[in-house]
């Protein structure tokens, strides 16, 4: 009987020592380099993306992968930096394509593109290696997303809810909380315990950025189960390039692995353009933007591979929150239309609401969540249907009656109702919320309870309601948390808390 | 003109070469002209090697230069032959020898695709990149 264990170690071994091997080996020349990019003669067995090593005068090499295949030559891209390759180097075929170590050894780790530690903790010892390129789980290996990835962020879990296994989009200017809310979805796995490692993509951010974010996850204790793949604008586009690929590739070992994994990828605006970088000194043919024509199909294959697995392949699921920047909200342009059109929804932030002071600055009538729905709790369920129905009854009357000063009662009353759920959909940095908190906000607030007390007093209000119901009620709260709609024993203890919170803020006003 | 690649050119010239033996000498000034014509003279040594490798593809004829630090002697000429031979599987193999005191000894190998190192310099270089890391 052969024993397939048997068979690998041999196989594994029989291929180490074929590597080591000293006879003829396939060669090409450098023939030009600049820029990060190589041209080479020779190696007419190369393989797309496949590695090639670069010999060095010191007795080196630096790697680079083949993108460009052509008869007469072959263009790769440097893995590093291009000062020690010159022109007449030998090159040789590594013998494999790209691969990132992957593995539980790798949570707590700031690595590069490649897997090599930044963080100064020393070598990473992975048992395994992820293939970055790879291609995504196909129609069978799949289910249809169906349970909730809590941000923590109320106006997202009401009313954009995200599923685990989705992709969805978070768009907005520069300085609107983009990364704020892909952090604080972070820190609510953490609080939440519910056990999705987090890996953050940066790909060209500044890294006293990452730094102070590293820092931040470390203070929130969210760093045990994160992954973090940095690159900063010094490093070469190929990096910038490779990044969210091998980020995805880390996260995938959870993903098959029956585990759950969230992924941010920071941003694709910055990769689109590296990748734009490395195709036109690629001399390949630049189209829209000076974009190459397969930048969607670079996004496309990235964010395909964030999938929820079928029961009989484990179960696990990868959810991708990508960040574009738009510039002046334009979200017309190349990069940010084929990504909305590849992702399962987006949650559009405006830089009005976050000078208005409406944070998180998320747009209610841009944003959208296409598969989440179904993912959401039933206990968030329960008061979301409401509180999306006022909203869009205010800012209908809003913006109609913002000449008028001449009401009716209930046009009134809807539109004082709205102000108060705008004001209690405003969240600081850092605070998630659970589903509990989620629920007994809202609840009271949509049914009318909150009315009366001041728009001012409102966020006080519901602080004072929460540390009430926390105090008293602590394992009811608990029951509510586990996200079963909330039953009447538990609504009525919601409703008569809030009144009587309430009743002292009005006097109080 | 739309220029051709430098691989087909390669081919053509080989295929022709072997067809009509007689007109080499035409051939060979066609192919300067063309060169000169579409401004890639700079490119006759990868063309030389592009040609090289086509006559090993079609023809079966090895052509490999052995570099060494000092002249190499007909022993080592044949050795390496015989070696390319078993090696690739060519009809037949031409050695032309080159030298460089820098490789300090051994040799290095070259036919159009491939390389055998098994110079000191490269050992060395070797060892040295070891120590660095």
């Amino acid at each position: 009987m052969i024993s397939v264990k048997e068979l690998s170690t041999e196989l594994q071994a029989a291929i180490g020592q074929l590597k080591s091997e000293q006879g003829l080996e396939e060669t090409g020349i450098v023939t030009r380099v600049g820029d990060g990019v190589a041209w080479v003669y020779g190696l007419t067995n190369a393989g797309f993306n496949e590695v090639l090593q670069i010999e060095t005068p010191g007795g080196k090499t630096v790697e680079a992968f083949a993108l460009n295949l052509m008869e007469d030559e072959i263009g790769a891209v440097l893995l590093g930096g291009d000062s020690q390759v010159r022109a007449g180097a030998r090159v040789k075929l590594k013998g494999n394509v790209l691969t990132v170590p992957v593995g539980p050894e790798l949570l707590g780790r700031v690595v590069d593109p490649l897997g090599n530690p930044l963080d100064g903790k020393g070598p990473i010892k992975a048992k395994q290696q992820g293939l970055v390129e790879k291609a995504a789980p196909g129609i069978i290996d799949r289910k249809t997303v169906g349970e909730p990835m809590m941000t923590g962020i109320m106006a997202i879990d009401t009313m954009v809810p995200i599923g685990r296994g989705q992709r969805e989009l978070i768009i907005g200017d520069r300085q609107t909380g983009k990364t704020a809310i892909a952090v604080d979805t972070m820190i609510n796995q953490a609080r939440q315990k519910s056990g999705v490692v987090n890996v953050y993509v940066a790909v060209g951010q500044k890294l006293s950025k990452i730094s102070r974010l590293v820092e931040r996850l470390k203070e929130e204790g969210v760093m045990d189960q994160t992954i973090v793949v940095a690159t900063s604008p010094a490093d070469p586009a190929s990096l910038l390039y490779l990044a969210p690929y091998a980020g995805t590739a880390m996260a995938e070992y959870f993903r098959d692995n029956k585990g759950h994994a969230l992924i941010i990828y920071d941003d694709l605006t910055k990769h689109a353009v590296a990748y734009r970088q490395m195709s036109l000194l690629l001399r390949r043919p630049p189209g829209r933007e000076a974009y190459p024509g397969d930048v969607f199909y670079l996004h496309s294959r990235l964010l395909e591979r964030s999938a929820k697995m079928s029961d009989a392949n484990g179960g696990g699921s990868l959810t991708a929150l990508p960040i574009i920047e738009t510039q002046a909200g334009d979200i017309s342009a190349y990069v940010p239309t084929n990504v909305i059109s590849i992702t399962d929804g987006q949650i559009f932030l405006e830089t009005n609401l976050f000078y208005q002071g409406i944070r998180p600055a998320i747009s209610v009538g841009l944003s959208v969540s296409r598969v989440g729905g179904a993912a959401q709790t039933k206990a968030v369920k329960s008061v979301s249907g409401r509180l999306k129905l006022d909203l869009a009854r205010f800012r209908e009357l809003a913006a109609f009656t913002q000449f008028s000063t001449d009401l009716d009662a209930e046009t009134k009353g809807r539109i004082e109702r709205g102000e108060r759920l705008v004001e209690l959909l405003k969240q600081p940095q850092y605070s998630p919320m659970s589903v509990w908190e989620q629920v007994a906000t809202l609840l009271p607030a949509i049914n009318g309870v909150f009315d009366a007390v001041p728009v001012n007093k409102i966020n006080d209000a519901v602080h004072a309601m929460l540390a009430d119901l926390w105090t008293d009620h602590k394992d009811d709260m608990k029951v509510l948390s586990k996200g079963d709609k909330p039953s009447e024993d538990t609504t009525t203890l919601i409703m008569d808390v809030a009144k009587k919170v309430a009743k002292g803020f009005v006097a109080n006003a | 003109m739309a220029k051709i690649s430098r691989r087909r050119i390669a081919r053509e010239f080989v295929r022709t070469l072997r067809e009509q033996p007689t007109h080499k000498t035409v051939l060979v000034r066609q192919l300067a002209a063309y060169l000169i014509d579409i401004k890639q003279t700079q490119q006759l040594d990868l063309l030389l090697q592009d040609v090289a490798d086509e006559l090993y593809v079609q023809e079966g004829r090895l052509n490999a230069v052995i570099t060494t630090a000092t002249p190499a002697s007909q022993t080592t000429k044949d050795a390496v032959a015989s070696l390319l031979t078993k090696a690739t599987g060519a009809k037949s193999v031409e050695v032309t020898a080159a030298t460089d005191p820098s490789l300090l000894g051994g040799v290095i190998v070259r036919t159009p695709r491939q390389q055998l190192d098994a110079s000191v310099r490269r050992q060395l270089n070797h060892i040295a990149g070891g120590i660095n890391d």
